[in-house]
């Protein structure tokens, strides 16, 4: 039964990046890429090979819809490798309680920010690999930050939509 | 050998990541090969089928805008119709109508999907392989150049627009007559720049710019846009002129593809050596 529910979230979120997300971009800065919090929200029990392999296929399924040619298997496949980092970075002084979900581990405030950290990485590697080159930094971190912010406020509505059912 | 093994196991998931990133890696950097276009043209096929759909919704609210746009170039191909014109030709002269051969013909299109915010950006059309459209046909809007096809498909076609800087036409300044390659540098999609001036050129700010009959894409004389702003270029030997773009790329929607009916002849004298 969760598994048919977490399929289901997943082509949710991917119907929601191709055929909606993708066709609108607001003002030259903001492309919100939703797909990696997919990545992000799976438990961090999970093993790390299933993790690499699930955000290889997402991504290559978003780059084929998108015609990225890998850039976003790329990058997702980055955010699936650093993810267990990150979270152990926003764990830091809680004591551990492996039974309870990683929410109630980290805190609301913690979670968002793990979230959101998670999601500025990917729009930063994202775009660096797009330009592949890092030689107009400023520009490319400004617009990582606003769509990564851009892309956290749909995550929370997607999550708020999602914890209602 | 033992040791080896155990590092194997150790950095396994190192070594996973790194072979899923290669492979995403000989992805990005194998997207100019042939296999690439093979793929695409597939690709093109599926994705047209479902982006057309979401097209056709779009199309009706922006009906008033689009009426106004086609309305426009009504009056403006109206108004070099030969009835616009006053025949005044007192003398007896013979017309001789081989001099007013047709050249071009052109195949009218809708824009289904197109992006251009990234660095390479492409516009899929609803038109193929059936209506007659061939790679490398010159695409034109109701206000001036758009690209050149790069793929088809049955129904549909990728274009490469002005704005990706995989595609280079050459450009004419209307006054001076000058030339050089217009190329788009990646950034705002409503510039581009011609490089290679003569640093002797008059420029002026607001002169037009034209396709010139030396690209083979293109008919002579379509505007691509306006002269922005000059400076010298990084070599300090040739002026590189900004164009503001004629075409507006976040609402582009009716398209024409020209096709050259001389393009065979051309071809074949070009391939003589």
């Amino acid at each position: 039964m969760n598994l048919i529910k977490s399929i289901f979230g997943l082509l949710a979120l991917l119907f929601l990046q191709i055929f909606i997300l993708n066709n609108f971009l607001f003002d030259g800065y903001l492309n919100p890429y939703i797909y990696i919090a997919f990545i992000l929200f799976l438990p961090q029990r999970s093993s790390v090979f299933y993790t690499l392999s699930l955000a290889f296929l997402i991504g290559a399924i978003v780059d084929v819809f998108e015609g990225g040619y890998g850039v976003h298997t790329a990058a997702s496949v980055f955010i699936a490798f650093l993810k267990p980092l990150i979270f152990r970075i926003f764990r830091a002084g809680k004591n551990e309680l492996s039974e309870s979900s990683d929410v109630r581990q980290l805190g609301l405030f913690r979670s968002l920010m793990y979230v959101l950290t998670g999601l500025f990485l990917h729009h930063f590697i994202l775009f660096s690999i797009e330009n592949f080159a890092l030689d107009n930094l400023l520009p490319l971190l400004m617009r990582s930050l606003y769509s990564s912010l851009f892309s956290f406020t749909f995550v929370l509505l997607y999550q708020l939509w999602n914890y209602r059912r | 050998m033992r040791y080896f093994f155990l590092l194997l196991k150790r950095s396994r998931v190192l070594l996973y990541f790194l072979l899923l990133e290669s492979l995403a890696f000989a992805w990005i950097i194998n997207k100019r090969s042939y296999q690439r276009s093979q793929f695409l043209s597939a690709t093109t096929e599926i994705k047209g089928n479902f982006q057309g759909l979401a097209a056709q919704t779009k199309a009706y609210l922006n009906l008033k805008e689009e009426n106004e746009q086609l309305a426009r170039e009504n009056i403006r191909l109206r108004e070099s119709l030969d009835e616009s014109f006053i025949f005044q030709n007192f003398g007896a002269d013979t017309i001789n109508s081989s001099t007013y051969q047709q050249r071009y013909t052109y195949i009218d299109a809708q824009v289904i999907s197109s992006s251009h915010f990234k660095v390479e950006n492409y516009i899929l059309i609803n038109k193929g392989q059936l209506s007659g459209l061939e790679e490398n046909m010159a695409v034109i809007g109701p206000s001036g150049v758009v690209g050149v096809i790069s793929n088809v498909s049955k129904h549909f076609a990728r274009v490469i627009p002005i704005i990706n800087p995989n595609l280079r036409i050459s450009a004419e300044l209307a006054q001076d007559g000058y030339f050089g390659p217009l190329r788009w540098l990646g950034e705002d999609y409503r510039e581009s720049s011609i490089q290679d001036i003569p640093p002797y050129a008059n420029v002026k700010t607001g002169d037009t710019v034209k396709t010139d009959g030396r690209s083979s894409f293109f008919p002579r004389g379509i505007t691509i846009g306006w002269v922005k702003s000059t400076s010298l270029q990084a070599d300090q030997n040739f002026l590189e002129v900004t164009v503001s773009l004629s075409t507006d790329f976040a609402k582009l929607r009716n398209v024409y593809v020209v096709k050259d009916l001389w393009i065979n002849e051309l071809d074949s004298l070009n391939m003589r050596p």
